[in-house]
């Protein structure tokens, strides 16, 4: 299987992966399998974000390394994606999912440069590029070059781009151009307003495109790969804070700065990108908490993370001929945005393009009416009713209370829930579920009905599926069991009682 | 079905992710910045190093769309605001115009702060990043070397070797960008605020557009485009501002316009100069296009025709008027290229002006300024006195302290005068320089000068002088130096016409005797307004040294044949100007006449105006001709405070008096003497008024530092004496001159009458004759020759018409006695028809008779000196005891003789003590000596009786008396009837036939002196007589009595002499006779002890007397031909000796 590298730049790259995650974990389809290779880059290392989104992939792969290989090559299901961690590639890698910055705890960006023991010449230089006013975690003003490195380029991506820059030194590089392949690609997720997307982005994307010009093994095949992104522009409201050296309307003029870069430097003639995603929100609802970094940046999920995500699934769709590079340069590179059928402040599935609501609806509501019911149903059954005994795997309290079940599973769910409550709580929201309700009218805009009289669907209607899906089944271990069965369970649920497909 | 949402910027519609266009420009712009494009920072956006260039490329492409060139907002159709460029776009492309116009300017741009250009050598510096050994550098440089790379098509970094950076005082202010020509830090630039255009300060919030600065900035941009087509394409935003710059231009300043159009590319090499990064020939390049500035000629060029701070003089010539620049000016002129922002001003600049960099501009603007050093001293001079303000420009003197008793000498230094005129700083006009002295606390003075600049604005350079400070004009700290010196002008006229030959005489008196000021060394230079840079010639001359000079004062003088304005008085430590205010010259008609009687002891001069009456020479207040620097009416208190007093004395002594005249010190007559310095060299080069001068205070008091030379007129003749009696006249001619030029007399047509004794040899007045000549015509070229007359003839001219028959119907007889000759003329029918002269005169009684320098054996004076002593003693005359005893000094008889009649009219003599000091009167009353008088007066009018009676000329019945030695007929008597009658019976007795009763008549005039020079100017030339014609010697010889004698005649025939004693015998014989017929003693209160003293001795050595008069006056007339003619009677020689030798006798009577 192919390999998808996907280089998750900042608080957007993290939260934006946090929301593929959910997608692939919920079983939405793609034309094409890849193993997904995420890659957090973010020297913010206390970033809530970066945090969160860690511990959910650990989590998916605690819970997938319990299922049926087989079982998952069907390309459908929940977790069915393969989700590798660079160690794995390797092994000699320190950390799983995050690239490991050098030199940027408790240093300045001069002290990075080594800047006190240069030459004249090259000192004027960079004092010279790296001249303005930035902002320290106290608040306080201070130059470029005495930005503190470890809260990230707090929107100067002109210090991120150098920092970033040891990507292409670093061993996690290496480990990637020497297990690259032929049909393998990368994507890079960033935002285009703050400092360490808005550098990584260009910084990952000259590196790949250079690689030519290194030792590196691969490096033709790198240089050619299919490379994908997606430019986040500016989709919140920050509260208006004269503390802050986040200030909107720079977001708005940083965009613009950073568009007009790309344009020169990645698309049109650059060509360094086979496809760009551009995606914005210009909807101002209720501001985020301006907070310029160290132990803050936990944000709410938001609809545009869930929409960036699905530009991921969108690139693994493309076939390899779309996406062919000759010398480094992109053949009939595409961009592309995204749209919803409705603009209004609160999305449900039915506000979707159809092909948006098709890819997305019947996953998610799957993995939600998956979290209803452990949450309020299987207590009450497992261990007695036939599903829970079929296949000779038993799905009872014992197994309710293993780790699989109460800390990986159970978490995992949380977090998505949390994802989804988050998503519906900021503006503009995203809330295709009435979480509180009974299945029934969980799903907004979309009845549960059950029977020939069509009444409102309850838990028993889907024990019955269960029991009658688990049986003549082989699963691999309960744990297969459990995954396999509701998500086959919950998809045909959704399709027959709620319509959706 | 709601309308749908494109979460993006293309304008595009499609389902879920859909395929668009790569943003571009257009959809860039759409995005809406919520808070209207006022955002107050500028981020840096772009993900790589080189980040600031693209920002300042994205503000030039933004503001390019704007219609102004200007932040600009835009509404669209659907109401929502489009921010077309932002504040902050135009903040960008104005800092990065602002440091292009700043290195076009660069060399304007002071070197003191620093402008430099640094190369970062991309080649250099990325090797050392990375061979260093220094991980972190290698990682930085390979960053570096990569967007260099990637970017090499966006940023032209293709070709790119080097980045050049502009440091401004030693920040990083930007560099060369391969974008946007130049590309500024984002670093604050307040501190590189810089007005580097008459209206624009760079760097500052005031943002303008290129259309708002500098023309010629406009100009050069627009060629480095026009030359460097390569730009045009690479830096294609920056060429669109410039287009959309020129479209500007078009409707806001089309002349402009039309001249750019009108630019052709070799304006690009001629106009503008390629910018050097401070090494020749190391240009400043981007993109291989070499940059230029402004030509420095052309700055010069600008600051020629625009600056404010050029001076404001219409005297200087040279190509670059100067600036004046000082220091906390604070009206902003317009000054180099920008306005005044106060730089620091030197207050010394060693260079000469051409070598000067303007302050500010230290090393890049050479133009020429001026400082407070160039014009204003270190050490300002105070005197001792207070200055003459009515004579010379003291400055606006301001007393805040103290008083005003010390003047100053003006602190200013020739150069000064390179700009104006001395009669500039006098002016009142405010467009002129002034001076403001001001005296302060504790003797501290303020001097304020005024120079003006450019449209009524001044600069004032300003230097505080102290007592206890040292001089540092680096610090502009002034020091104060007291100098006792002097100085005085003769003559105080400038006429500024050329047909009037300039002749000054400047006296410089030294009397410094401190320890700290003893050394100095006094020097004037003159110079006039035209050439103040080269003083004029003088020559000079130092009379009296104050190391040995009694009046412990160092006296030097001046001879100038140039008119001059200022003067500068200088020691070798000390420079002070002078400036004399000149009174208006215009030059007058009026005919001056002078008349000039040089006698044997007095010289009078009397003067006509247009022929009126004749006055004697003065010297009024109204017509000084000197000007002392001091102030005479308030000196004498400062002079005597500090024991200074020879200061105003040695004027007097050795220069001109400040006014001579009835009711002054001195007036005319005046001794005819000379007062020469010591050791006089006749061999050099000497000058009136320099080397010698008239000691108008002879006889007053003592003049102790050099030689008082009296007896001019009968001096042995040559080289020393020929100078002496030439120096006398030329002085008195330089005095005429001085009171024609001032009282609006015309010198082309002054006239000069001078006399001469008929007695006098050829020879001598031949000597006479060339010596007037020659000196009045050096002062009066133009004027005519002078005419000589006869001192015998001229007083009958001035008294003719006061004899209405005289001369008429009888003959009239004039007797002129001076001190060294008698005159009688005999005159007829108003004219004269005989003459003769004879050396006996007011000498012959008390001088020293055919003898030199035997005072001390003079009876007459060892018997009155010691009265006189007493006399002044006892009366407090102490000055007039010291002149008598420098005049006993000198041993002359003539000369004390002279000084004691004197007495009792010198000023310091009370009016109504006057008798008491009565020379005269003494002598009147002595009875012992008034038979010498009687004697002297019969044998004149003996001898004239003699001669008419020869002559067969019917007796006289007028006899007048002129000279100054007919004074002593007052001594005879002061009874004139008596002298009537004695004169009448000599004529009678002689004649041997009576007088119709009372015809005859003696005329005295009260100053018999005068009366040669007034009848000298009545004189016309149809009265004019030869002397020669009608002079007649009286031999004495029988039948012979008018024949001609030489010396071989004396010679050959011994019994001449004895026919002469018989004759002077004869005489002897009857005035013992009249005596007895008359009684002398009742008549005039002769002593019969004198009377029996003359008769013992009256025959006794006639013959001797003879002789020896014979040779004595050989060798006074320099007779080496012994067929010379003998130039007097010999009547006189016994009568002469006689007088000489009983003198003493007479004296010594014992009562």
């Amino acid at each position: 299987m192919s390999k998808l590298y996907i280089f998750a730049i900042g608080g957007t790259g993290s939260r934006v992966l946090k929301s593929l995650t959910m997608l692939l974990a919920s079983g939405v389809k793609t034309r094409n399998a890849f193993d997904i290779v995420p890659i957090i880059i973010d020297p913010h290392a206390a970033n809530e974000d970066l945090k969160r989104t860690k511990k959910i992939l650990s989590g998916y792969q605690n819970i997938r390394k319990k299922l049926d290989a087989n079982n998952l090559k069907e390309n459908k299901g929940f977790f069915h994606h393969k989700i590798t961690t660079l160690d794995e590639l390797d092994g000699n890698l320190s950390d799983s999912f995050s690239f490991g910055l050098q030199d940027v705890t408790q240093c300045k960006f001069g002290e990075y440069l080594d800047y006190d023991t240069m030459g004249d010449s090259n000192k004027d230089l960079a004092e010279l590029l790296f001249s303005g006013k930035s902002i320290n975690s106290l608040g306080n003003e201070v130059s470029l070059l005495d930005v503190d490195m470890d809260i990230g380029f707090v929107g100067n991506p002109n210090i991120g781009s150098v920092v970033l820059n040891q990507f292409k030194d670093s061993e996690e590089f290496k480990v990637i151009a020497s297990q690259f392949n032929e049909g393998d690609r990368f994507f890079i997720i960033s935002s285009i307003f703050g400092g360490t997307g808005a550098a990584g982005f260009p910084t990952i994307i000259k590196n790949l495109r250079n690689a030519i010009k290194t030792n590196l093994p691969n490096k033709q095949i790198i240089a050619d790969s299919s490379i994908g992104a997606i430019s986040v522009m500016p989709y919140f409201n920050i509260m208006p804070s004269d503390d802050s050296p986040i200030k909107r309307a720079d977001f708005i003029a940083k965009t613009k700065s950073a568009l007009s870069y790309y344009k020169d430097n990645l698309t049109g003639q650059a060509a360094a990108i086979n496809r760009l995603y551009y995606v914005m929100d210009d909807f101002s609802g209720t501001p985020f908490e301006n907070d310029a970094g160290n132990n803050g940046q936990k944000n709410n999920a938001h609809f545009i993370e869930l929409v960036s995500a699905l530009s991921i699934i969108d690139f693994m769709g493309a076939n390899n001929d779309e996406l062919s590079t000759v010398n480094g340069k992109a053949q009939d590179p595409v961009c592309k945005e995204f749209s919803t059928r409705s603009d209004i402040g609160k999305i449900t599935f039915s506000d979707l393009n159809h092909i948006t609501e098709e890819l997305i609806s019947n996953p998610l509501a799957s993995m939600m009416l998956f979290k209803k019911y452990l949450d309020e149903n299987i207590d009450e059954v497992a261990g007695d009713i036939a599903w829970s005994k079929n296949n000779e795997l038993l799905v009872d309290s014992n197994f309710l209370q293993s780790t699989f079940y109460r800390t990986h599973l159970k978490d995992f769910l949380n977090h998505f829930k949390e994802m989804i409550e988050e998503m519906s709580a900021t503006e503009r929201s995203f809330s295709p579920f009435n979480i509180g309700s009974d299945i029934a009218t969980l799903i907004s805009g979309k009845e549960g009905k059950a029977g020939w009289l069509k009444r409102n669907i309850k838990f028993d209607s889907i024990d019955a599926k269960l029991n009658s899906n688990s049986r003549d089944k082989t699963y691999s271990s309960v744990e297969d069991k459990l995954i396999a069965l509701f998500s086959e369970t919950m998809s045909e649920v959704l399709e027959e009682n709620y319509k959706i497909n | 079905m709601s309308k749908g949402k494109v979460f993006g910027y293309s304008g595009t519609d499609g389902d879920h992710w859909f395929g668009v266009e790569a943003y571009g420009t257009k959809e860039i712009q759409k995005i809406v910045d919520p808070d209207g494009g006022n955002a107050e920072s500028m981020p840096c956006a772009i993900p790589t190093p080189f980040a600031r260039m693209d920002l300042v490329k994205a503000a030039f492409e933004n503001i390019e769309k704007t219609p102004e060139l200007k932040h600009h907002k835009q509404t669209t159709k659907d109401g929502s605001t489009i921010v077309i460029a932002s504040s902050d776009h135009e903040k960008l492309v104005s800092d990065t115009l602002d440091l292009c116009e700043l290195m076009f300017n660069y060399d304007t741009i002071s070197q003191s702060q620093k402008l430099e250009i640094i190369t970062w050598n991309r080649n250099n510096e990325l090797k050392d990043l990375m061979e260093g050994g220094n991980p972190k550098h290698r990682r930085y440089a390979e960053t570096l070397e990569m967007f260099l790379e990637q970017d090499k098509d966006t940023f032209n970094f293709e070709g790119l070797d080097k980045i050049y950076l502009i440091k401004f005082n030693h920040q990083i202010i930007g560099a060369t960008s391969s974008l946007t020509l130049f590309f500024t830090t984002g670093n604050d630039l307040t501190f590189a605020q810089l007005k580097i255009a008459k209206k624009d300060v760079i760097f500052d919030e005031d943002y303008a557009p290129l259309y708002e600065r500098d023309p010629e900035f406009q100009k050069y941009l627009w060629l480095l485009f026009e030359c460097n087509p390569l730009l045009k394409s690479k830096m294609s935003d920056f060429y669109r501002y410039l287009q959309k710059n020129l479209t500007i231009l078009n409707t806001k300043n089309p002349s402009l316009y039309k001249e750019i159009q009108a630019l052709k590319s070799d304006d690009f090499t001629q106009n503008f100069e390629a910018l050097d990064t401070g090494t020749a020939n190391d240009n400043v390049s981007v993109l291989g296009c070499v940059f230029r500035k402004r030509k420095s000629q052309d700055i010069i060029q600008y600051i020629k025709r625009m600056s404010g701070f050029k001076i404001n003089s219409t005297k200087f010539n040279d190509d670059l008027p100067p600036l004046v620049l000082q220091n906390d000016f604070t009206i902003s002129l317009q000054y180099a290229k920008e306005n005044w922002d106060a730089p620091k001003v030197p207050f010394e600049d060693e260079r000469t002006l051409d070598k000067r960099y303007l302050p500010g501009f230290e090393h890049s603007i050479k133009y020429p300024y001026l400082t407070v050093s160039d014009f204003l001293e270190p050490k300002l001079v105070r005197l001792i006195y207070p200055i003459n303000d009515d004579k010379y420009y003291t400055g606006k003197v301001i007393v805040n302290t103290g008083d005003d008793s010390k003047g100053f000498l003006l602190p200013l230094k020739p150069a000064f005068f390179e700009y104006f005129d001395a009669g500039d700083l006098m002016s009142v006009d405010s467009n002129t320089p002034n001076i403001e002295i001001t005296m302060g606390v504790a003797n501290s003075v303020r001097v304020c000068l005024t120079i003006p600049i450019q449209e009524g604005h001044s600069i004032v350079f300003e230097r505080v002088y102290k007592e206890k400070q040292d001089a540092s004009e680096t610090n502009n700290k002034g020091k104060i130096v007291e100098q006792r010196f002097g100085m005085t002008l003769f003559p105080f006229i400038k006429t500024n016409d050329e047909n009037i030959s300039p002749n000054y005489r400047v006296q410089l008196l030294d009397s410094d005797t401190l320890k700290e000021t003893i050394v100095n060394d006094y020097e004037l230079h003159f110079y006039n307004n035209k050439s103040p840079k080269k003083s004029l010639n003088t020559d000079s001359s130092i009379r009296t040294d104050k190391n040995s000079s009694k009046s412990k004062v160092t006296s030097k003088y001046y001879i100038l044949k140039n008119e001059f304005d200022f003067i500068q008085v200088s020691t070798q430590q000390t420079n002070g100007v002078i400036i004399p205010k000149w009174k208006p010259y215009t030059r007058g008609n009026s005919k001056f006449s002078f008349a000039v009687d040089f006698g044997t002891t007095n010289t009078h001069i009397e003067i006509s105006e247009e022929d009126n009456e004749p006055v004697p020479f003065s010297i009024e207040n109204n017509d000084e001709q000197i000007a002392s620097l001091f102030d005479p009416a308030r000196v004498d208190d400062a002079l005597e405070k500090e024991a200074a007093f020879s200061l105003k004395a040695s004027i007097d002594m050795e220069f001109v008096p400040k006014n001579i005249g009835s009711g002054f010190d001195t007036k005319f007559p005046h001794r005819t003497v000379l007062y020469e310095k010591n050791n006089f060299d006749p061999d050099k080069t000497t000058h009136c008024l320099a080397d010698y001068n008239i000691p108008f205070v002879y006889g007053k008091i003592a003049l102790r530092d050099g030689k008082v030379v009296p007896n001019l007129k009968w001096a042995k003749r040559g080289k020393l004496n020929e100078i002496r009696s030439k120096g006398f006249f030329e002085e008195l001619i330089m005095l005429m001159r001085s009171k024609v030029l001032l009282n609006g007399g015309d010198p082309n047509s002054t006239e000069l009458t001078w006399f001469f004794p008929s007695s006098m040899s050829s020879a001598r007045i031949g000597d006479l004759t060339q010596n007037w000549n020659e000196t009045f015509k050096n002062y009066f070229p133009n004027s005519p020759t002078p005419t000589r007359i006869s001192e015998s003839l001229a007083p009958f001219y001035h008294i003719k018409h006061k004899f209405p028959g005289g001369g008429m119907s009888a003959p009239a007889v004039g007797v002129d006695i001076g001190g060294g000759t008698t005159d009688v003329v005999i005159f007829q029918q108003g004219n004269p028809q005989f003459m003769t002269s004879f050396k006996m005169a007011a000498n012959t009684l008390f001088g020293d008779g055919f003898q030199q320098g035997i005072a001390p054996e003079n009876g007459i004076l060892n018997k009155y000196i010691p009265e006189f002593k007493k006399l002044l003693k006892a009366n407090k005359l102490t000055e007039l005891s010291f002149a008598l005893d420098d005049v006993i000094s000198k041993k002359r008889s003539e000369d004390i003789n002279s000084f004691l009649f004197s007495i009792e009219n010198n000023p310091k003599v009370e009016r109504d003590q006057a008798d008491k000091f009565s020379y005269s009167k003494m002598l009147a009353k002595d009875g012992d000596l008034k038979v010498v008088f009687l004697y002297f007066y019969t044998s004149i009018i003996y001898h004239v009786a003699l001669i008419t009676k020869a002559k067969n000329i019917e007796k006289p019945k007028d006899l007048f008396f002129s000279g100054t030695g007919s004074k002593v007929l007052n001594i005879i008597t002061s009874d004139k009837k008596y002298l009537q009658d004695l004169s009448q019976k000599i004529f009678e007795d002689v004649y041997g036939e009576k007088y119709e009763t009372n015809k005859f008549k003696i005329t005295q005039p009260e100053s018999p002196k005068e009366l040669t020079c007034k009848g000298g100017l009545k004189f016309k030339s149809d009265d004019e007589v030869m002397p020669k014609d009608i002079f007649k010697i009286y031999t004495g010889l029988e039948g012979k009595e008018f024949d001609k004698l030489t010396y071989n005649d004396v010679k050959s025939a011994g019994e001449i002499f004895d026919q002469v004693a018989d004759k002077v015998k004869e005489f002897n014989r009857y005035f013992l006779s009249l005596n007895q017929e008359l009684n002398f003693k009742d008549l005039f209160g002769v002593s019969e002890a004198s009377i029996k003293i003359l008769r013992d001795g009256i025959d006794t050595n006639v013959k001797d007397y003879i002789v020896q008069g014979t040779n004595y006056n050989k060798e006074l007339d320099e007779v080496t031909d012994d067929n010379s003619t003998v130039s007097e009677t010999f009547f006189f020689y016994p009568i002469i000796g006689l007088i000489k030798d009983i003198r003493n006798e007479l004296t010594s009577i014992k009562k």
